[in-house]
């Protein structure tokens, strides 16, 4: 439990810190025009995936913590719809162990709706991801809702490059209907991972 | 560059088609439930990466063959070497009990395959007797058998024709001939049931009712019928149960067969009746399967309602579903023993390449499993 409250509060803190470093004298030009209506990211980011909890609990449970800590990398790309305002898309894909020495692989597909601030070379962003996830776990698996909301801090290392790293808190409900909605869960995850942001 | 307005069609159809998406998947898979309920499975390390070939016990232990034997006591957790005949330098080539407290064990050399010797211990190995009497000079056992009361040796000879295979029983005060002898291909089962004893190779049926004298039976039931055949057992309605390479079950009951195609396509293996509580209510036949995993099928011979799959939500002996995917699902089934006096199921598996466990136990308390733990 408190591995969640932790995980909980460093989200929250990350996600909220770059709010908290816009200041009045950002330059109107928006991060050298780079967040300025029309611009284009691609992002690609490689980190951790932790699980935090599944809900609701299983009566049948026996471990506590029934997935290990395991891998995530995502590609993304966003388009300035306005300034500092952006949608796209993002491929993921997670990997975590189970106590059972399964692996359950997480592939999802999802829209952008992402919000881009700074000022060099510091630039920030948060974004939510909605989209659908493919869930595989010995070979059987379904199809999921899925959504991810977060945010990053990068520094600029060029006239188009930006490394940083990002946050974002992972919920995939996977959804059962009829006799098998007792299957129904609600599953949370943490990425905290690297990533790098190509501007152009 | 600009990004067009999205159509409001182009959003609907996306809507639907995903909802078809979501539809389609198996809404019986449970991918977080079956996390939720999984438990690490922390067995002995011996049985990793092996093969179980036979089980066994008596009033003291379990036995497990290997490449040798390995036992643990019944009310412990520790798995040791059996030395037979204070021999611990051996290859196992059979192993199996008569549930009345004596073990059977065949010793062969482990560089020239010669044997050993055919033992038996009805005191959990402190004392030894030697069975065989040079019987087997020119021949490789491969195998042992306790039906009906009877112990019985397969065995092969080697010639410039190919092996041909051979069935023995001991009479006694020595092994002589079942009745089965030059055979083509092996024995791979043997089981008494419906008033006969019945053996069969992967083509052939044989039966009879005194032994010395095995006959090819051909008027009926899975030879007859060109089958390529897996399996023999019998169960505690007299019935004979034969598994096939494509998914049959045949059972001969009161002089008759009658089949049932458990899964088509599917190649089935060995297979055991074993209750479905501890007071035996009722029960249910485990038959070990093959298609795109491995594993078992539960399967109830007398409603002969569809089988069912180990893990699947109406299975009785993994009380999750998780219980058998993390133990059973992804290796051969190469063994089932069932203690009565102890309410324990054992399975043994091939597991080699697997990083898991060829040993599982599971123990029914009422009519609770407890679900596939590894040994």
């Amino acid at each position: 439990m408190k591995r969640k409250i932790a995980a909980i509060g460093l989200l929250m803190l990350l996600v909220a810190l770059p709010l908290f470093a816009q200041d009045g004298d950002e330059n109107q030009n928006y991060f050298g025009g780079l967040h300025r209506k029309g611009s284009q990211i691609i992002s690609l980011t490689t980190g951790a995936g932790i699980p935090l909890f599944i809900l609701p609990a299983d009566a049948l449970a026996t471990e506590t913590t029934p997935l290990g800590v395991g891998a995530s990398f995502s590609l993304g790309y966003q388009y300035f719809v306005a300034n500092r305002l952006t949608i796209g898309g993002s491929l993921c894909g997670a990997f975590n162990t189970t106590v059972g020495g399964r692996t359950l692989f997480v592939a999802p597909v999802a829209f952008r709706l992402g919000y881009w601030w700074g000022k060099e070379p510091m630039e920030y962003t948060v974004g939510l991801d909605v989209g659908a996830t493919v869930l595989r776990l010995s070979g059987e698996g379904t199809i999921s809702p899925f959504a991810k909301l977060g945010g990053g801090v990068f520094t600029q290392v060029s006239e188009a490059w930006s490394l940083g790293g990002q946050v974002f808190w992972w919920l995939i409900p996977e959804l059962h209907f009829g006799v098998n909605s007792d299957l129904t869960r609600y599953a949370n995850f943490l990425e905290i991972s690297v990533g790098a942001v190509y501007h152009f | 560059m600009k990004i067009k307005q999205l159509n409001p069609a182009f959003l609907v159809i996306l809507a639907v088609a995903a909802s078809i998406a979501f539809a389609a998947c198996d809404n019986s898979f449970g991918v977080f439930h079956e996390i939720q309920t999984e438990k690490a499975q922390v067995g002995t390390d011996v049985f990793k990466n092996v093969t179980v070939k036979a089980l066994a016990e008596d009033s003291l232990n379990y036995y497990a063959a290997m490449a040798k034997v390995f036992y643990r006591p019944i009310s412990g957790d520790t798995w040791l070497v059996m030395p037979v005949n204070s021999d611990s330098d051996y290859y196992c080539v059979g192993l199996t009990s008569n549930g009345a407290g004596t073990v059977y064990i065949a010793t062969a050399n482990t560089s020239t395959t010669a044997l050993k010797g055919i033992y038996s211990t009805a005191n959990s190995g402190t004392n030894w007797t030697k069975m065989d009497s040079g019987e087997f000079a020119t021949k490789i056992v491969d195998s042992l058998f306790y039906v009906n009361g009877t112990l019985f040796v397969t065995a092969l000879t080697d010639t410039e024709d190919g092996a041909t295979y051979d069935l023995y029983y001991y009479d006694g005060s020595a092994f002589v001939s079942a009745g089965l002898a030059g055979l083509a291909s092996p024995v791979l089962g043997l089981t008494y049931g419906d008033s006969a004893y019945w053996a069969i190779t992967s083509s052939k049926l044989y039966r009879t009712t005194s032994l010395g004298t095995f006959t090819e039976h051909t008027a009926s039931g899975p030879s007859s019928a060109g089958e390529t055949l897996k399996a023999v057992a019998s169960d505690s309605a007299g019935k004979v149960h034969v598994t096939t390479s494509d998914g049959d079950l045949y059972t001969c009951s009161a002089s008759t067969w009658t089949s049932d195609n458990l899964a088509s396509s599917v190649s089935l293996g060995v297979l055991a009746e074993v209750p479905i509580d501890d007071t035996a209510s009722a029960y249910r036949l485990l038959v070990a399967k093959n298609n795109s995993g491995y594993g078992y099928y539960e399967y109830d011979a007398v409603t002969k309602a569809d089988p069912i799959v180990g893990n699947n939500a109406d299975a009785i002996f993994a009380p999750t579903a998780s219980s058998y995917t993390t133990t059973i699902y992804t290796k051969p089934v190469m063994a089932f023993y069932y203690s009565t006096t102890n309410k324990t199921l054992l399975i043994g598996l091939a597991a080699q390449g697997t990083d898991t466990y060829a040993l599982y136990s599971n123990t029914v308390s009422g009519s609770t499993w407890s679900g596939w733990t590894a040994e």
